[in-house]
């Protein structure tokens, strides 16, 4: 998994790369969460997002509730289809405003 | 004399001149002379005397003669009378023939009398049709319908009446014939012919037409000579006819009997029944008024008609009517004349209308009953003229309504057993389709072990059952069983089997151990099969396409035959005994478990006694080694060919025998199967390994949209397996997880086909509680969205269509379908 994280004043980019997966999730948790502020808006750009599992998105229901607590919207962005499939089975796009690959461009 | 005389006158003229002499001689003759008329005189007076004596004689004789020709005269008319009555006697008695009777005597005695008619009457009193006949001769012949009215004259009711001869010697000057008769018929003499008890018979006439006749005493005598003879033989033939017929109707009634009991097609019977008993009383009509009791209506089955009677109508409602005439209605009723009969007086108009409608005269019907139970009326017509029922037509009709009621019960049951039998026979093939619908569940060959059947039942419903069950995508395993007895009752406990073995499956504690299975089988045909004496043998097998082997057990089962390395041979796999015969305690332990490997290309062969245990046509059983020899010489036929093949070459070895019995073969084959192991969880590593089954999916036709909810289910069962297998198994050597020995090796094995993808995957760990874990499981989508975990084990359940665990919890099985 790759993470890069931007903090553009209200802001927050993160961009995900590989697979976020069980092993991955905690990780994931340690880099993101302690970075949400006073942000109005936490993008997750998924465009490098390969996979996810359960733990992973249990790992965004988690950062989900972080930006509800600051007041701030999560977003997902470019997400490739297949993973959009998986968040969808997992309902995760009921949380978050998640937007495809396609969309974005 | 006179020659004396003349030589005298010759001497007395030569002498004339003696006148004395002459005067002398004249003197002698005269004297002599005198002698003579004296001597005469005498002569004469003698003569006249026997002259009256002969006229006396003459007179005598006469009077002889005139004795003798009367004489003479009476006896020639005695011997002509005695001809006649011993010709008469001779020819009445020479035969039985009625007819023949009244025709020899009216012709004998028409000819002796030498009569213009002679004509004989018996009356029948029955039928009311006289037989008469009458010989006349030339101009005197007259039409039947003429002389068959003589019954209906007063002078033949005089002769009945009073018993006596009737004499009538001139019709013109007879108080009781004169002005009545045609001058033509001048004398008649009719006499009454009866038997030794007093008892008429008939009557017997003589007509003398256009000449008037004295008839004499000697006459009558003769004809009432004639009387006795004629009467007896008449009451002879009257009875030789009445022996004749009694024998015929009992002929006739045996003949129905045994048809009737004979046959079971009712509707024949009863429609030669009521022609034949038609013909034979010859009714105008003979039929069967049947009684529905569902709706009391009568209706006519079977009808008979005469020549020239028109039928009433099989199949047409038609009440009986006449029945109402009496009070109890399991009695005869016989009616001699519709159109005089005062018990008609009970019924309504319009019942004694139709009853007139239906042109009868005489009319009877007798009721068809057996055990109390009224089935209709057996009815007879006489149309036209009256008939009187004699009491031994109605006792014959009686016993053939006994046995036409025989008959009807008798179709009545075959109709209730037919029914019931078609009942049955369609509750049988329901019976069927439902234990084939039950079996089909099981009949699914379509596993990762290779599986062929075959399967002949003997019978409509079946003994024989097998059961292919997937107790996860790894193991298979394969009921094979037997009821005892054929039919539906065997059917009946394959049925229950069936559910037993159903929920027996469904529970791991039982399915995935084949003595278990087998124990707890037992154990519920037991206790279910106290009142019977059925059980059941069966084989139960779980095949591990993993480890290579089978584990199994055997219930009194034949042993399946096992090709392994290429050797063929039975498994020793220690049958115990058959099902539900003995109690959990008695039996208990008695069914072992049996391992053996069971590589990739071995076969088995599991088959029921429909196999082992057929005849060949001369009774001997085929022989044992025979499912060994077929196997070795088709050892390169494909295993969905042998089953089949064995049955065909069973039929070879049975030679031509029909099949005893049910006959199942399962055949199974280890196959190739893709196997991976995994020795750590790094990412990469579990990617790449991952591809190699993605690709080999969608290279089978997996859609590619499907796979990353694939990918997410292995990634989530292989994670979980390392998680919660690799992590606590004590590794040999010490270290605690990711080591390189196998108890750290989680495997995993896939097979693709049929448009689905199966998985095993096992960890050696002790494995997890799924059952208490998926107890309370939720679908996916009833997880809360704002929880961060619990979405493991909803996705397996949301993505595959069948996630299994062993027992332990340590292998799961994972199937998609696609």
């Amino acid at each position: 998994m790759k993470l890069e994280v931007q903090d553009k004043e209200d802001k927050l980019f993160v961009k995900i790369g590989g697979q976020l997966l069980y092993s991955e999730a905690d990780h994931f948790k340690e880099e993101v969460l302690p970075k949400i502020g006073q942000h109005s808006i936490v993008t997750l750009d998924c465009e490098d997002l390969q996979f996810i599992d359960s733990a992973g998105t249990g790992a965004i229901v988690r950062l989900w509730k972080e930006c509800r607590m600051v007041g701030a919207e999560l977003e997902l962005i470019k997400v490739i289809p297949e993973v959009q499939k998986l968040l969808h089975l997992t309902r995760l796009h009921q949380l978050a405003r998640v937007t495809g690959i396609d969309d974005a461009a | 004399m006179k020659q004396d005389e003349g030589k005298s006158t010759n001497t007395e003229s030569s002498k004339l001149n003696d006148m004395q002499s002459c005067t002398s001689e004249v003197y002698r003759l005269q004297k002599q002379l005198e002698t003579e008329r004296k001597a005469a005189a005498n002569k004469e007076k003698i003569l006249n005397q026997s002259l009256q004596e002969s006229n006396q004689m003459s007179a005598h004789l006469q009077q002889m003669t005139h004795s003798l020709a009367k004489e003479r005269k009476d006896a020639l008319e005695k011997s002509g009378s005695e001809r006649l009555l011993w010709k008469l006697i001779e020819r009445i008695n020479s035969t039985f023939d009625l007819e023949h009777i009244l025709q020899a005597t009216v012709d004998e005695l028409g000819h002796y009398f030498k009569v213009s008619r002679c004509g004989i009457i018996i009356p029948n009193y029955s039928s009311n049709k006289d037989l008469v006949r009458e010989f006349a001769s030339g101009e005197w012949k007259r039409k039947k319908e003429t002389y068959s009215q003589v019954s209906l004259s007063a002078l033949y009711k005089i002769v009945t009446d009073t018993l006596k001869p009737l004499i009538i010697n001139d019709t013109i000057t007879h108080e009781i014939t004169s002005g009545h008769l045609s001058e033509d018929l001048r004398s008649i003499l009719m006499a009454p012919l009866i038997q030794h008890n007093n008892e008429l018979v008939g009557v017997v006439y003589l007509h003398q037409c256009r000449n008037q006749r004295s008839w004499t005493e000697h006459e009558l005598q003769i004809l009432q000579s004639a009387a006795n003879p004629i009467a007896t033989a008449v009451e002879k033939s009257k009875l030789f006819n009445k022996a004749k017929s009694w024998a015929s109707r009992e002929k006739l009634l045996n003949r129905l009997t045994s048809r009737i009991r004979g046959t079971l097609n009712i509707n024949v019977i009863l429609e030669r029944t009521v022609a034949e008993l038609g013909q034979a009383l010859q009714a105008s009509r003979c039929f069967i008024n049947t009684i529905d009791h569902k709706t009391n209506r009568e209706k006519i089955s079977h009808e008979y008609c005469a020549n020239k009677t028109k039928p009433l109508g099989v199949g047409k409602e038609n009440p009986l009517i006449i029945n109402k005439i009496t009070e109890k209605n399991d009695e005869s009723i016989s009616i001699t004349d519709i159109r005089n009969e005062p018990r008609l007086a009970r019924l309504n108009e319009k019942e004694v209308e139709h009853l007139y409608k239906i042109g009868t005269r005489g009319y009877l019907a007798v009721p068809i009953t057996f055990q109390r139970n009224s089935f209709g009326w057996l009815c007879f017509h006489q149309c036209d003229v009256p008939r009187n029922w004699t009491s031994e037509e109605i006792s014959f009709i009686q016993s053939v309504a006994s046995q036409v009621g025989v008959a009807i019960n008798q179709a009545e049951m075959v109709g209730k057993l037919t029914e019931y039998q078609t009942k049955l026979s369609r509750e049988l093939k329901q019976a069927a389709q439902l234990q084939s619908i039950l079996l089909s569940a099981g009949s699914d060959t379509s596993k990762n072990l290779s599986i062929a059947v075959s399967y002949h039942p003997h019978h409509n419903v079946s003994g024989d059952f097998y059961w292919i069950s997937e107790l996860a995508p790894h193991k298979i395993g394969i009921l094979i069983g037997d009821v005892s007895g054929k039919g539906p009752a065997a059917a009946l406990l394959t049925g229950y089997i069936i559910g037993e073995m159903k929920s027996l499956l469904e529970n791991q504690d039982t399915s995935w151990h084949p003595e278990a299975f087998l124990t707890a089988l037992s154990n519920s045909i037991y206790e279910q099969n106290q009142y019977s004496d059925f059980y059941a043998t069966a084989w139960y097998g779980i095949y591990d396409l993993i480890e290579g082997k089978i584990t199994c057990s055997n219930a009194g089962h034949p042993s399946p035959v096992i090709i392994h390395d290429d050797t063929i041979g039975k498994i020793s796999d220690d049958p115990g005994v058959p099902l539900g015969l003995l109690s959990v305690q008695d039996a208990a332990g008695d069914y072992t478990i049996k391992e053996f490997p069971f590589k990739v290309g071995d076969r088995m062969f599991i088959f029921t006694d429909g196999l082992t245990e057929q005849r060949q046509l001369d009774g001997k059983f085929v022989p044992e080694n025979w499912i060994n020899e077929v196997l070795k010489s088709h050892a390169k036929y494909k295993l969905t060919e042998l089953p089949e093949m064995l049955i065909k070459q069973l039929n070879i070895y049975s030679k031509g025998a029909t099949q005893d019995d049910d006959r199942l073969v399962v055949a199974v084959e280890m196959p190739e199967i893709n196997i991976m192991k995994f020795d750590n969880d790094n990412q990469d590593y579990l990617n790449t390994k991952i591809k190699v089954i993605l690709d080999d999916a969608i290279s089978n036709g997996l859609p590619k949209n499907m796979e990353p909810g694939l990918k997410l289910g292995l990634v989530e069962t292989l994670y979980n397996s390392f998680r919660h297998g690799l992590g606590k198994v004590p590794a040999e050597g010490g270290s605690a997880s990711g080591g390189k020995d196998k108890n750290t090796i989680v495997t995993l094995a896939w097979w693709i086909k049929n448009n689905s993808i199966s998985f095993t995957i096992k960890d050696p760990g002790p494995g997890f509680n799924w059952q208490s874990k998926i107890k309370n499981i939720k679908k996916i989508k009833e997880v809360d969205t704002l929880e961060e975990g619990g979405r493991g084990l909803p996705l397996l359940f949301e993505i595959f269509n069948k996630v299994v665990w062993n027992p332990d919890g340590n292998e799961i099985g994972l199937t998609m379908l696609w």
